[in-house]
């Protein structure tokens, strides 16, 4: 089972989401695709989409200004 | 009375061809009504900052799963103008064309244009800020197949013609009838 990083440091709305829509795409289900950002907007944004789009948000966490998402795919690609 | 029984297990009456038929429509309806969020903008303004909004908003649900329609009318029309455009066209409509913003470079900011200083600040921020831009913005909206609309008498109107508007993959000229449509078959329709 193949995970993946996706870096959107310096992304603003709605870019961030933008690319989870389109990395989440190349993952199989069941893997996890993380994601670090630093749009402060990012955390609500990530449990509306993650709750859209039915794909399991493991863990959030956050460390000074970036956090990292952890999103299961059992859902679509949004 | 069991022999009898068994006898009718084994070769079910036929299903009414009438039943089939039936059945096979409300399949069909059942398709149709799978929720698929749709989500209809119409952008009635050309100011920088409105359509800024529209354009976030339309990838920003595209991103999330939605089926997204842009309806541009009015004001908004020159906005998806190309940057010029030399067809021959009669006086008035060329005159119009000088006073309607040519593209996304052109739009001004609703408030706080400032006779072109605020809106220069404004773009100068949000490069340095990072945020996305028009065209930016336009770009993800293509590679989310977020569809466009250009409403067909505002482009009338203003002496415009499809081939005015920039290339964009799904742009299509409408009328209300259109828009309609979508609205009504959308869970949220905005106006701009």
């Amino acid at each position: 089972m193949s995970n993946k990083i996706l870096i959107t440091l310096g992304m603003k709305c709605p870019q961030p989401l933008f690319e989870v829509h389109k990395n989440i795409k190349d993952l199989a289900a069941g893997e996890i695709l993380q994601v670090h950002a630093d749009d402060p907007a990012f955390r609500m944004d990530i449990e509306a989409w993650c709750k859209m789009t039915g794909n399991e948000l493991v863990e959030i966490s956050k460390t000074g200004e970036i956090m990292v998402a952890r999103i299961r795919k059992t859902g679509q690609a949004g | 009375m069991e022999e009898k029984n068994r006898v009718a297990e084994l070769s079910p009456p036929p299903i009414p061809a009438e039943w089939l038929r039936r059945i096979e429509g409300l399949e069909s309806e059942i398709q149709k009504l799978k929720v698929v969020n749709k989500v209809c903008i119409v952008v009635f303004s050309g100011a920088l900052d409105k359509v800024l909004a529209a354009l976030n908003i339309a990838t920003g649900s595209a991103s999330l799963g939605c089926e997204v329609s842009l309806f541009f009318t009015f004001w908004g029309t020159p906005a998806m103008r190309k940057k010029s455009s030399s067809r021959k066209k009669p006086l008035a409509d060329r005159l119009f064309a000088a006073m309607l913003p040519s593209g996304t470079n052109k739009l001004k900011l609703s408030t706080m244009h400032w006779g072109g200083l605020g809106t220069a600040f404004m773009k100068r921020r949000m490069k340095t800020k990072r945020a996305v831009g028009l065209d930016d913005l336009l770009k993800m909206a293509e590679e989310l197949k977020v569809k466009i609309y250009v409403c067909e008498m505002s482009m009338d109107l203003m002496g415009m013609t499809m081939d005015d508007m920039r290339a964009y993959p799904c742009l299509a000229p409408c009328g209300v009838g259109t828009f309609m449509e979508m609205a009504l078959h959308s869970r949220v329709t905005m106006f701009i």
